[in-house]
């Protein structure tokens, strides 16, 4: 491999990596850090490092229209960061700290995770949202205006405690693995705080640049963001995104998410075997 | 108990003032950061033609324990001597600093609002951020 060869390929695969996520509705980071520990071969800590920042990447860039379209509820999701990022801090710290092949072990069963809910289809979304005297006193209750529908539809939000617990969870994961866990994220919304679920994947969009940027400052100074192979990643991602958001809505293609979850379960076998010695 | 109807019952709202500053903020920063990162990747090849299809240079560059600045010091001084991988790092560090712009902002804006406990909760997400900036943990 030469210079010019790597930062060609990475480029391209981030590229596809950040167009099948926007297709499928995830961020790219579960496909970047398997592809270059197992294809470019760098240490996992390096592969995080690129991995996080492309994380920051993408969410800023699919964050900003989803605000500008008033889908994200922006005071439930300053509420929720308080956990999100004490999450990530914790996460990058542990990260630090851990044997490379823990990392790898966790990496394949979040992968063999994500792959289940991605089936599941998480739509059953909570019908009865019980009343909530934090949600009240925070005014967290809003509203957005559904395209389908054609009209405003009005939410309340509900069980703020559990979902800043729940967000201290995905915190960690997202620091610990350089992912944006929006698969933690969304479902922590939609089902226990009773977001719409529109709303809660726009929201998770947004909070994802935050959390990652708590991590990613401590694997900046850590030495563990390689600038030459972060640099294409992140270009690529975010291109491969934007091309994505453009082609087709992410829910009609079954086909693809199946293969998809296919595509994962092969990752997920591969980076546990490489995180059990083989 | 509903929200007050503050909105036309017809048609999409206008975003408000916090959602187009935030959303002008985050494709801003992202522009920035990206075109820099390019930039850097370009003065990198541009500088140094002949290792463009050099196995060992390749090697260097992404080896374990490969060299490249990661501190604010030698970040500013990369950037002087015209070294490729400085800019890029700084690109990233863009790339880095623009959600934590966008907690700032709103907290200024929550803070204009007279809203108190959002203004707490901002702060307290915004002191997260700056503690994680200025933990040095020693390099792994």
């Amino acid at each position: 491999m030469t210079p010019l060869g790597y930062s060609l390929s990475a480029f391209g695969i981030s590229l596809g990596a950040g167009f099948l996520g926007s297709l499928v509705g995830i961020g790219g980071g579960i496909i970047v850090v398997p592809a270059l520990t197992l294809i470019f071969g760098f240490d996992i800590r390096h592969a995080i490092g690129a991995s996080i920042v492309s994380v920051i990447a993408t969410s800023s860039g699919a964050a900003a229209g989803y605000v500008r379209e008033r889908m994200t509820n922006l005071r439930a999701a300053m509420l929720l960061e308080l956990g999100t990022t004490i999450g990530a801090v914790c996460g990058a710290l542990l990260a630090g700290v851990l044997h490379g092949r823990w990392l790898y072990l966790l990496f394949g069963l979040m992968l063999l995770g994500s792959g289940f809910a991605m089936l599941k289809r998480l739509r059953d979304h909570a019908e009865h949202v019980p009343p909530s005297r934090w949600a009240d006193a925070l005014r967290l209750h809003s509203s957005y205006f559904d395209e389908r529908l054609g009209r405003e539809v009005y939410y309340r939000v509900a069980r703020a405690p559990l979902g800043l617990l729940l967000m201290l969870i995905a915190g960690l994961l997202s620091g610990l693995l350089g992912i944006g866990s929006g698969v933690l994220k969304v479902p922590a919304m939609d089902l226990a705080m009773g977001l719409p679920l529109k709303v809660s994947s726009a929201t998770s969009n947004l909070m994802i640049g935050v959390t990652a940027a708590a991590s990613a400052a401590i694997y900046f100074t850590r030495g563990d963001i390689n600038p030459f192979i972060a640099g294409p990643v992140a270009i690529g991602i975010v291109l491969g995104a934007a091309i994505g958001a453009r082609f087709l809505s992410r829910a009609s293609h079954a086909w693809l998410r199946i293969l998809f979850v296919a595509v994962l379960a092969v990752v997920a076998l591969q980076m546990i075997g490489k995180g059990l010695g083989r | 108990m509903s929200e007050p109807l503050q909105r036309a019952p017809h048609g999409a709202a206008r975003p408000g003032e916090l959602e187009i500053v935030v959303s002008t903020l985050l494709r801003a920063g992202l522009i920035i950061s990206l075109g820099t990162v390019t930039a850097g990747l370009v003065v990198l090849f541009a500088r140094h033609p002949a290792e463009l299809l050099s196995p060992a240079r390749f090697a260097a560059l992404t080896a374990r324990g490969a060299e490249f600045p990661h501190t604010l010091p030698t970040l500013v001084a990369g950037i002087v001597k015209g070294d490729g991988q400085s800019v890029i790092a700084t690109g990233l560090l863009l790339l880095i600093l623009t959600p934590v712009m966008r907690v700032a902002v709103s907290f200024i804006e929550f803070l204009r609002a007279g809203d108190r406990a959002f203004s707490l909760i901002t702060a307290g997400v915004l002191a997260v951020l700056v503690l994680s900036m200025s933990l040095r943990v020693g390099g792994g």
